[in-house]
């Protein structure tokens, strides 16, 4: 971990004021999800030593969730790939690139250029993304690059492609905050989008009048705001949405003028959507009349609306037809182009937009030109003055990797990105890296589930030594800028795919030295011959020396002549980029998803995210703070289906699908649907025996994005007949080996929870044997009932705590982490870890702040015992909820329970 | 002088010369008492035979003595191995011939050692561990060595393991059981006493099973094991547990228990009445006790019988605290833990090489059990609280974590005058503080007094603090 120095930061002023600062401030972007967050870095000499919001980035106002305040403890080297390695050898750089090139070179030599792909990423700056698909179209000819944003957005790209002539955004945060409803439909914001959430919340305190409609099959910390949930049955979207448009029909109230002027398609588009009346829609969503009919008149009656989309919607096997099933209700009210109006998607990633702009998707060129336009393919190999042009489509990630798999695809590169984990049907990849001749792996991380398979390990560089651009979900680009110098050998994503590019003979178009050279190739491509013919021009960003690139400002393209201060909402003027210039209407019809469940798999699987993790984990799971909000994976279970199934609440329960089978505890969920299961798919080999989640599911994708149906998989879950149970949380490293296991950094240093079969003879020696921890132990046995306590301190400090039973942990085992940081570790320490019984002073409960470290058990007494009724008193009292505010729903979900009289 | 009774004792060991002693003592000369002993000299301390290595004589040893017998009128004869029994006529018959009639038989056959039936047992310096004979033949042998291998990691074995070290032999000790010791002590103590004996230099094999003795390479011989291992050795003493010398018994058709052993009563008689078997060869309630302490009982329990007592055996608390190759060991009551619902609470400090444990009921209120290893210094302390069944003051963990415990008390302070200090010799704390206050002031004052602690020597610790807690007292009554 990073030392942080702690205000040391003015070790002696009056000399400081003869010199310049000791303090400098950097502003960059935040590493994680779509929001963009900038951020202010204080850097201290070579040490990063504190974050914060930026106050004047427009996407977050000062603001930042807590795994971007948490980002420096994520920073550190451990972990971190240092140097190329071929095999298990460290390689020189130039035996590296070497071997790469020449690896690629051969296979297309002799298989073709069809041969070899690029599986990249929304982690990739612009800049990187911008080099690496100028050397997979214009160099090698293939359109064999994909982009891991395939899982999350491409089928809105898709979708506003379809309907706008061009993958645009219309909309900008500030439309959050400026409409009079908001539907969010397959988000849970507060947890996987938590500024763009604190808005959300602010805008609805301003105005009391707006409404906020969540329709998602689970409940959430998104429902928490929620005037209405709709609980629809999983995939039912279409059939909701369908309804809004025969309701404004039905209701007189669409925008007749708007669908005139600006649209067509409307009215076998209507026609898609007749049969959808408010009481078939109930039926088929299984939902009640009353919310149909409420969102319907709330749509049609409000002024303004939002539909705020996200995964939910886009993992679909029907997800571009659910786009354009929001965006047909945009139109035909004619919520599109106005303040506080539009379809909005959101991405997960912090450049999956920027990957769009440079055309790291198969299917797109570059600078938002299409590969099956000729005249696009022209400007860009004239523009390149490249050798080749892609000209048709490449494979798209859940085809790339069965291609890898059948060995159509003999070499692939992947950059920042872990398809080991996050596609589909994961023991088929394994199999397809396995199998494949060639893998080649830029990253930062030594260790991840993908690097297992790699022949060769480049060394990238991270946050904070990377240096570039970012293009956030609102269309704004901002800088995240390099501040430390890069680790080890490290090189920046641009400079080892231009070396690869220059090895393999294409010298000419990769003679960057710079960043900014890069961007500014980008930018003037992004003009050329444009016209006004698309969408994306940042031309007037071209010509920008090194330093005005280094100063630039976040900026929402277009930037150009007509929008030289960049664009805060697109299509106000109505036109559009299709060949009439309207927008089109596209009639959408209702299916079922492809993975439907049988009478063997009796369950369906949604996936999704929890608070404070992000994506894999290669980086939120090196961080404790992180980690106390919920450190194990875990399956949600209805009440009933656990009887059904005979399950118990903690219980570790094999989930299996025609796929494969993951080990996951149980966590009771009553917000759940009946017949429905939730697991969040962060977990990997790195952290857990056997819980990534993504391999149950089926390969199945969109027919027109190709992204694949990652919210439903049918699943069967029954009980693994765990004969212990085991937490263990220790100031040094734990081992396991237990069927099942799961691990994370946390205050104290380690922790692990595990779960196995057969008799352990001697649990001391188990634990001895399982750490590294060294001082005096005590084991304390309750054989009758298998239960084993076993502790090691050394001069008055707790080393490691292990505590195992034959039934799974009712009761929080917090506390047992919260013994490491006691100040005083002695007989009353002792005596309590022997007993079970936490001492006053780690009584906290569960983490629910992880900014301030506040406990469930901390909160609950506040509201009962000192009626703190509201966010706020609560606040005041434990500081929970004053930071970063990812945890208010959680807060505000603990007064409704714990005081009910209260309504908040 | 014809109505004296004729006991005949069979074997003397330490436990049959206990009997001989006791029954002195206790009665009015009224039997006549003939000793038969296999091994050619009375009584030894087998106890502390391997004494013998570091120097101690035969005579050193010897309990007794041919005068010391002569003195009491005792007929006693060695080198004479009954070898049969007429319980129809009431005599023994021995292998040189001579034949003797009884009206008491007491059989104190004691034990022999087991050897397993390995092929190859037989090969040359393959040697058991019991007698002053072995031993000297050990010792013969040994200089011709220069590795020795022992077969059984229990109490004997590394006894025996210790004795190979002394004789100058790169030793190591083959063990069946994953464990050391797996009798007296539990897994966690077994691991600890591992460790802290292959830090002395012994090469200790857990989870082996012998599967062939053969011709070594680099030593004479060879041991295969079943899991596909060897190790090569010049000398190989078996000493993989005992087994009761019952043969006798079985010539004469007496109960036997079916693993073993001749059945007695509370009375310490067999199935025939007038025949009763003490030591390691008795099977009472289907339990053999290998150790010297309830074998003395078993001794005071026939004599008692036999001089209308009312002495009977009712089991024995087979704690025990030792002290091997200088690792301080010690066992109370049911160290494994086996009490269903018992809790078992242990401390353990690898660096410091000591292991303690104490197990309890689940109300945690009474002591049943306890293994220490590496520090015995809350040994007589416990044990204490585990024969008087005194109720727990603190945390069962405060006990044995130095953390947790408070002033070293003096176990003495709180004992009863009643309770005995020296299981072997029943000798009580009254009776050792009326020693002191007839000025024995020290172990061995006390010990050649009242023969507290002249056995096996367990209570050698129990004395000393006694001897502290009365001095202690008197300083108080001075001051």
């Amino acid at each position: 971990m990073l030392m942080i120095p702690m205000a040391e930061a003015q070790p002696n002023l009056g000399k400081n004021l003869m010199n310049k600062p000791a303090v400098r401030l950097k502003q960059t972007t935040c590493p994680y999800c779509g929001v963009g967050c900038g951020i202010d870095v204080n850097v201290d000499g070579q040490t990063l030593t504190q974050v914060n919001g930026s106050s004047d980035h427009p996407a977050n106002f000062g603001r930042l969730c807590v795994k971007g305040s948490s980002v420096l403890e994520t920073n550190d080297v451990s972990g971190r790939l240092l140097q190329p390695m071929i095999g298990d050898s460290v390689v020189s750089w130039d035996e590296a690139i070497n071997h790469v090139a020449s690896g690629f070179q051969n296979v297309i030599e002799k298989h073709g250029p069809q041969a070899v792909a690029l599986y990249v990423s929304g982690q990739l700056l612009t800049e990187d993304y911008y080099v690496a698909n100028k050397l997979m179209k214009g160099y090698i000819g293939s359109a064999n690059i994909d982009t891991n944003s395939r899982l999350c957005m491409s089928s809105a790209v898709a979708g506003y492609k379809r309907a706008f002539g061009s993958d645009t955004v219309p909309c900008n945060y500030q439309d959050l905050e400026d409409t009079d409803l908001l539907v969010l439909v397959g988000s849970n914001a507060a947890w996987t989008h938590p500024v763009l959430f604190q808005r959300m919340e602010r805008a609805k305190q301003i105005n009391p009048d707006m409404k906020v409609v969540v329709i998602d099959p689970r409940q959430s910390a998104t429902s928490e705001l929620a005037d209405l949930h709709i609980a629809i049955k999983p995939g039912t979207d279409v059939a909701l949405l369908n309804g809004v448009v025969n309701y404004l029909a039905e209701q007189g109230l669409l925008d007749k003028n708007y669908i005139e002027q600006h649209t067509e398609g409307f009215s076998a588009t209507l026609e898609s959507c007749q049969a959808w009346t408010a009481e078939r829609v109930a039926q088929y969503c299984d939902i009640p009349l009353e919310q149909v009919s409420t969102y319907y008149q709330w749509f049609a009656n409000s002024p303004t609306a939002i539909t705020f989309y996200c995964m939910g919607v886009n993992q679909s096997s029907q997800g571009t037809d659910k786009c354009n099933a929001i965006i047909n209700c945009h139109l035909a009210s004619g919520k599109v182009g106005k303040v506080g109006s539009g379809p909005f998607s959101i991405t997960g990633q912090p450049n999956a937009m920027g990957g769009r702009e440079v055309g790291g998707l198969a299917n797109m060129l570059a600078a938002h030109m299409d590969i099956e336009n000729p005249k696009h393919r022209e400007n860009v190999q004239t523009f390149w003055r490249s050798p080749r042009i892609a000209d048709k489509a490449g494979a798209k990630a859940v085809d790339m990797f069965e291609k890898v798999r059948n060995g159509e695809i003999k070499a692939i590169w992947v950059m920042a990105t872990n398809p080991a984990v996050s596609l589909p049907n994961g023991n088929a990849i394994a199999e397809a890296l396995a199998a494949c001749p060639l893998v080649v792996v830029s990253d930062c991380n030594l260790n991840t589930d993908t690097t297992e398979w790699a022949n060769v390990r480049l060394p990238a560089t991270g946050w904070s030594e990377k240096d570039g651009t970012v293009t956030n979900s609102e269309r704004r680009i901002s800088r995240q800028r390099g501040i430390m110098p890069p680790s080890g050998e490290a090189k920046h994503d641009w400079q080892i795919i231009c070396e690869v590019a220059q090895a393999m003979g294409f010298a000419s178009g990769f003679r960057f030295t710079s960043p900014a050279e890069i961007f500014d190739e980008h930018a003037r491509l992004s003009g050329y011959e444009n016209y006004g013919s698309r969408d994306f021009d940042i031309s007037g960003l071209a010509g920008m020396s090194e330093g005005e690139y280094d100063r630039l400002r976040p900026v929402q393209w277009p930037v150009n002549a007509q929008y030289p201060q960049g664009c805060s909402r697109m299509f106000e003027d109505g036109r559009f980029f299709t060949k009439s210039g309207k927008a089109q209407f596209v009639g959408v019809t209702a299916k079922a998803p492809v993975q439907i469940t049988s009478e063997e798999y009796p369950l369906v699987l949604n996936s999704g995210r929890v608070r404070d993790q992000w994506h894999t984990m290669t980086r939120t799971g090196k961080a404790a703070k992180l980690t106390a909000h919920i450190a194990e994976p875990f399956v949600a279970v209805h009440p009933n289906d656990a009887e059904r199934f005979s399950l118990i609440d903690g219980q570790v329960a094999k989930v299996t699908s025609a796929f494969g089978q993951v080990l996951l505890k149980v966590k009771l969920d009553s917000g759940q649907r009946k017949g429905e299961l939730f697991a969040p798919m962060h977990w990997n080999k790195q952290f857990a025996s056997q819980a990534n989640i993504n391999k149950l599911y089926a390969p199945v994708v969109d027919p027109i994005s190709g992204q694949p149906e990652l919210k439903h998989a049918a699943v069967t879950i029954e009980p693994y007949a765990a004969d212990f149970y085991g937490i263990a949380f220790s100031r040094s490293m734990i081992m396991s080996d237990s069927e099942y296991w799961t691990k994370a950094p946390n205050q104290a240093g380690f922790q692990m929870s595990f779960a196995g079969q057969g008799e352990i003879s001697d649990w001391l020696d188990w634990c001895q044997q399982h750490s590294v921890s060294q001082g005096e132990w005590i084991r304390v046995e309750n054989s009758s009932e298998k239960s084993f306590r076993v502790m090691c301190y050394k001069a008055q400090q707790l080393e490691f705590v292990c505590y195992i039973q034959a039934t799974p942990f009712a009761e929080d085992t917090s506390w047992l982490s919260e013994m490491f940081m006691l100040q005083q570790f002695d007989r009353e320490e002792i005596k309590a870890l022997v007993a079970g019984t936490p001492t006053p002073e780690v009584a906290k409960g569960r983490q629910i702040c992880s900014c301030f470290q506040v406990g469930e058990k901390q909160i609950i007494e506040a509201i009962v015992d000192y009626g703190d009724d509201t966010v706020e008193k609560l606040g005041e009292r434990l500081k929970c909820g004053t930071n970063c505010g990812s945890c208010k729903t959680d807060l505000s979900g603990l007064i409704r329970a714990n005081c009910p009289a209260v309504a908040v | 002088m014809t109505t004296k009774q004729r006991v005949i004792v069979v074997g003397n060991g330490m436990v049959g010369h206990h009997f001989v002693d006791q029954l002195v003592a206790q009665s009015n000369q009224q039997f006549e008492i003939t000793v038969l002993a296999e091994e050619p000299r009375l009584a030894y301390d087998r106890v502390h035979l391997s004494e013998y290595f570091s120097g101690k004589s035969a005579e050193d040893l010897s309990l007794t003595s041919e005068t010391y017998y002569q003195s009491l009128g005792i007929d006693h004869f060695v080198n004479q191995r009954v070898s049969e029994i007429d319980r129809s006529r009431k005599t023994v018959l021995t292998n040189q011939g001579k034949t003797l009639e009884y009206d008491k038989l007491v059989l104190a056959t004691g034990s022999f050692p087991f050897v397993p039936p390995i092929p190859g047992k037989e090969r040359e310096n393959c040697f058991v561990y019991r007698t002053i004979e072995d031993l000297d033949l050990i010792k013969a042998a040994a200089e011709k060595c220069k590795v020795g291998l022992v077969v059984g990691g229990g109490l004997l074995g590394l006894e025996a393991a210790n004795a190979l070290k002394q004789l100058g032999l790169k030793t190591h000790v083959v063990e069946f059981a994953p464990q050391l010791m797996p009798t007296q002590i539990d897994v966690g103590g077994g691991r600890q006493l591992k460790a802290k004996i292959e830090a002395l230099g012994v090469s200790v094999h857990t989870e082996k099973a012998t599967k062939i003795i053969t011709d070594g390479e680099s030593c004479v011989h060879k041991l295969e094991f079943a899991d596909g291992s060897e190790i090569e050795t010049d000398l190989v003493l078996f000493s993989a547990g005992i087994r009761p010398q019952d043969a006798l018994a079985r010539q004469c058709a007496l109960e036997i228990g079916e693993r073993g052993g001749i059945v007695i009563n509370d009375n310490c008689q067999t199935s025939d009445k007038d025949i009763y078997a003490i030591g390691e060869c008795a099977l009472w309630q289907n339990r053999i006790f290998g150790l010297v302490s309830p074998g003395y009982t078993m001794a005071r329990a026939a004599v008692s019988h036999l001089t209308q007592g009312e002495v009977i055996f009712s089991g024995a608390d087979m704690s025990t605290k030792l002290k091997l190759m200088g690792v301080a060991v010690g066992s109370i009551g049911d160290a494994h833990a086996r009490t269903p619902d018992a809790l078992t609470f242990c401390y353990e400090n690898p660096e410091e090489g000591v292991y303690k444990k104490v197990v309890t009921d689940t109300q945690q209120k009474h002591l049943i059990g306890a293994v220490l290893i590496g520090d015995t210094s809350e040994y007589d302390h416990l044990l204490q609280l585990h024969l008087q069944k005194d109720e727990l003051s603190d945390t069962p963990e405060s006990l044995i974590v130095p953390t947790l415990q408070g002033e070293p008390v003096n176990p003495a302070d709180t004992m009863a005058d009643s309770s005995f200090v020296c299981l072997c010799n029943l000798v009580t704390k009254g009776t050792i503080v009326d020693a002191i206050s007839a000025g024995c002031d020290t172990v061995d004052a006390i010990k050649a007094k009242t023969k507290a602690s002249s056995s096996c020597g367990t209570c050698v610790g129990m004395v000393q603090n006694v001897i502290d807690s009365e001095m202690a007292k008197l300083a108080v009554e001075v001051s």
